[in-house]
């Protein structure tokens, strides 16, 4: 044959393409690995593949026709809906298409025999010229292994590297086993030299490989490490099997999430993952398994991250890794007593700042305790008393003192910031605290002790916290929509040309909007006003709109049915959406007393741990 | 007296009467949850469960319907289902068993040995009175509980009510001087659609869905029905819709894909084999045409209307 290879799109059977003659090349390394990952998903777009496919697809796609393969593999059970009418496409432009099947009803060493045999009968080969193939492919599986434990068992290896290494042996190192085994065992030899990594919180990664670039980074930059690359480490098929039935009936990723759940639960067991971060890439049929994977993953904390295009983890995301990471560590902000605008004396005076996507929110404690809070739009915040320095972005924290809350300031003020503007800016002179504890805090303090739901629907993003006694127990967040959001409220009321109030004050016989997209659902907004729907019903239905996605995120938090639920941020004010959730969600639904304080306030309360200034 | 535990779920138009074993109640799974018009209610109860937003709503639907509906036995094919549709059936309770439908095209021996490992008949009676009977059946339970038949169920029973030779659904509809479409994908999700598309002047002569239904519902071999499934087979489903567009002079064809599902991508396949003009409609939840697919609805017939 003129040019051997043969891309593959998922894990598949190598030893039988290599005993058929082929060279296996995973597209999906090839994508991830090319030098302008999202210049072929302009490619695949430009083809017409939609944009809310995922990247992963899209990227299979265009990468197969820029590299000019021959044919693919392609798993049709086992693998991503789209498969099939990838197939199709490809074959439309030139590309030999050879299915594979999992044997996803019968995973039986027989079931995965009679699949494998039929895999051999059509590549022209057979199975015992494939077994030879695994016989010598053992060293690679053993060293594969010693690899994974020098990152799990000792510490010598990063998260980063181990993904990389096991990713790679879906292809063999991009068919050549031989190359291959020989820079692992440079890799493992390295290694060995190296000191063992510190101590911090131990990682599970669950989930398809991730378009994160850098996400093992920045899990190692908030303080903590990947010890388990649960899919990397399935494709490792580790340690070397008996037989090729064996190997791939062990193999857990085709046969859905129940059989990876277990693996995943052996390994964390075996390998001391102390929590979870679960990466859902955007657009992925794996996202309709997240109830199941929050349930099969058990007690262990998790944070699910969500990804689309290849790139670094974004500011946000890195603001909910480090949130996350702290809550595993359990700082003890417990809180003394329910505060409402007086603190007990004896307090550092401080200032918190909550520098929301709209509005800033201060709260300043004088020497005496007693406490001052102002609202301010963002954009008059950062031009009035915010400046450019050589290191970050400087606040001028006595100015605002004197100009935006009139008071003088005091000596030894301690300045505590936290909200979405943090990590963009880089502050200079505050202390960075995380927004997830801040507003619990902030809660917890206006609360008192006890166990609670806290949802912060902000402008930009909405954030769902169990908090018990002022700790955060667990938190998740939505990903990458405003829709739901205050300023998807707030766009709605413009366009409806109305208050923001009237929006937020019905809940009664609610319109049913079906677009997820905000922009889209202005259309559709736009709509139901031509055709005489009254504004009462339209803004009820934007509320519900929020209330089902506010629901939706809760639901990702294990067994928090039977706990009040508070609300803070701008949309707690809405008596419409209180209702609605009261209706849909049952059992105790309130606003907090100041809910578009509570950040700033926590990060009052969190300013006794912060370094004097 | 069987309680819910005991029903068996079909996802897909699997025939209903080849798994009528043991007394069992048999029902249509996305029938049930599309039905009433409660699709949408369905949608959010499952995304309260914890499913995301940029999903198939379809399985949502089904997912929202099986929370209220106790639990049982989900058939699901495989191949004939989108991936999708099985991941979410993990977030379902213990309440609800998933029992895996292995078929493959073309090959009536492996359809037979699935049916009958999952409980079912493969091989006869399964004339057209039983199938046709279970449809009907359908409908009388969901009037008797006061739900609407589905627009789907309501389609099915018309062309099982008309001769026709396996493997086809029946004779087209009579056009009545109207524009004839047809119209692939699950294009009821979209409940007003068959309305907007009559009142614009159209007519939906062959709706790939039903007639997959009707073909199989009353197939007096269910086994060697589902071989020739043409959900199983992209080809198989091409060589069709080919023939259905040529037999009933259709002149336009709209898809309805989920968003956020591999389905998508049929909309460039179908282009470039397709020789009519195609309306590409995603859905994104359950319920009515939103004013912008109206628009594009409205200059879709325009454009198929015109001389």
């Amino acid at each position: 044959m003129d040019d051997p290879r043969m891309g593959l799109f998922s894990t598949v059977p190598v030893e039988i393409l290599v005993a058929a003659g082929f060279r296996p090349l995973d597209v999906n390394n090839a994508f991830i690995g090319a030098p302008e990952p999202r210049a072929l998903l302009e490619r695949a777009e430009a083809a017409g593949l939609p944009r809310t496919l995922c990247a992963w697809t899209r990227g299979l796609y265009a990468t197969t026709l820029a590299l000019g393969l021959p044919r693919i593999i392609t798993v049709f059970e086992g693998d991503c809906s789209a498969n099939r009418a990838m197939a199709e496409l490809l074959r439309d432009r030139g590309v030999d298409v050879l299915p594979f099947r999992y044997p996803l009803a019968d995973r039986t060493e027989a079931g995965v025999q009679a699949a494998l045999e039929e895999l051999a009968r059509r590549l022209g080969t057979t199975l015992a010229a494939a077994e030879a193939v695994r016989a010598d492919l053992a060293p690679l599986r053993s060293a594969l292994e010693s690899l994974d434990r020098l990152t799990w068992d000792e510490g010598r290896l990063s998260g980063a590297e181990n993904h990389r290494w096991l990713v790679s042996s879906s292809d063999l190192g991009g068919g050549d086993a031989a190359a291959f085994l020989v820079a692992i065992n440079a890799a493992i030899g390295a290694a060995a030299c190296r000191d063992p990594a510190g101590r911090g919180p131990r990682l599970g990664l669950f989930g398809v490989p991730p378009a994160l670039t850098d996400l093992h980074g920045a899990v190692e930059a908030a303080g903590a490490r990947v010890i388990f690359n649960e899919v990397a480490s399935d494709f490792a098929m580790t340690p070397p099997a008996t037989d090729l039935a064996d190997q791939y009936r062990r193999y857990a990723y085709p046969y859905g999430v129940e059989a990876r759940g277990l693996r995943a639960i052996r390994e964390a067991d075996r390998r001391g993952v102390d929590a979870w971060v679960v990466y859902d890439q955007s657009f992925c049929h794996h996202n309709l398994e997240r109830p199941a994977v929050d349930r099969l993953l058990g007690d262990r904390p998790r944070l699910h991250l969500e990804g689309d295009a290849p790139g670094p983890v974004g500011a946000r995301d890195r603001i909910r890794l480090e949130a996350f990471i702290r809550t595993l560590a359990r700082p003890r902000s417990r809180l003394r007593q329910p505060t409402r605008t007086t603190t007990a004396g004896g307090s550092p005076p401080a200032l918190g700042l909550d520098l929301g996507s709209r509005f800033a929110k201060l709260a300043y404690r004088d020497p005496w305790g007693d406490v001052e809070v102002r609202i301010l739009d963002s954009m008059q915040f950062y031009r009035t008393w915010a400046r450019r320095t050589a290191t970050g972005l400087a606040l001028d924290l006595p100015a605002v003192l004197r100009d935006g809350l009139g008071v003088r300031p005091p000596a030894g003020l301690r300045g505590v910031a936290t909200g979405y503007g943090r990590h963009l800016e880089g502050l200079v002179g505050c202390h960075a605290v995380p927004e997830v504890h801040a507003h619990a805090a902030g809660a917890a303090a206006q609360l008192g002790p006890g166990e609670f739901l806290l949802a912060d629907l902000g402008g930009q993003d909405t954030k769902a916290i169990r908090v018990r006694d002022g700790v955060v127990l667990d938190f998740v967040m939505n990903d990458r929509c405003a829709a739901g959001s205050g300023r998807y409220v707030e766009n709605m009321a413009r366009l409806l040309e109305v208050e923001l109030a009237e929006v937020m004050a019905h809940h009664a016989d609610p319109v049913v909007l079906s677009n997820v997209c905000a922009i889209f659902g202005e259309s559709e907004v736009v709509g139901l006003v031509v055709e005489g729907i009254p504004v009462e019903r339209i803004s009820a239905g934007i509320l519900r709109s929020v209330a089902m996605r506010l629901l939706q995120l809760l639901g990702r938090l294990p067994a928090v049915g039977g706990l009040p639920l508070y609300l803070s941020g701008g949309l707690a004010a809405s008596p419409g959406l209180l209702r609605l959730l009261e209706i849909h969600r049952g059992g105790d639904v309130a606003s907090l007393p100041r809910p578009r304080l509570s950040g700033a306030l926590g990060c009052l309360e969190l300013a006794t741990a912060a370094p004097t200034p | 007296m069987s309680s819910p535990s005991d029903q068996r779920v079909l996802l897909g138009p699997l025939p209903l009467a080849a798994f009528r074993g043991l007394g069992r109640p048999v029902v249509s799974g996305f029938q049930r949850a599309l039905a009433g018009g409660h699709g949408a209610v369905r949608v959010a109860r499952a995304e309260a469960l914890g499913l995301p937003r940029a999903a198939s709503p379809l399985v949502k639907a089904l997912v929202g319907w099986a929370l209220d509906a106790g639990g049982g036995e989900l058939i699901a094919p495989i191949p004939g289902l989108l991936t999708d549709h099985r991941a979410a059936l993990s977030a379902l309770p213990e309440s609800w068993r998933v029992r895996l439908l292995p078929l493959l095209a073309g090959d009536r021996a492996a359809c037979a040995r699935a049916v009958q490992r999952a409980g079912g008949v493969p091989e006869g009676p399964g004339d057209d009175t039983e199938g046709g009977g279970a449809l009907v059946e359908t409908i009388l339970r969901e009037q008797e509980t006061g739900a609407r038949p589905s627009d789907r169920v309501a389609a099915w029973l018309r062309r099982l009510q008309e001769p026709g030779p396996p493997g086809d659904p029946g004779p087209a509809e009579p056009g009545g001087g109207r524009v004839p479409l047809l119209a692939l994908g699950p294009w009821t999700l979209f409940e007003d659609l068959p309305a907007r598309v009559e009142s614009l002047g159209g007519r939906v002569v062959w709706d790939e869905e039903g007639a997959q239904g009707a073909t199989l519902a009353r197939a007096a071999e269910p086994a060697a029905a589902l071989a020739a499934w043409p959900a199983l087979d992209p080809a198989l489903r091409l060589s069709g819709i080919l023939a259905a567009a040529a037999r009933t002079g259709a002149r336009g064809v709209i898809l309805v894909m989920e968003a956020f599902t591999g389905a998508l991508l049929d909309e460039l396949w179908l282009r470039g084999h397709l020789d009519l003009p195609l309306l590409a409609l995603e859905v994104e939840a359950p319920g009515p045409l939103d004013p912008a697919r109206r628009l594009r609805l409205e200059a879709f017939l325009g454009l198929v209307g015109g001389p």
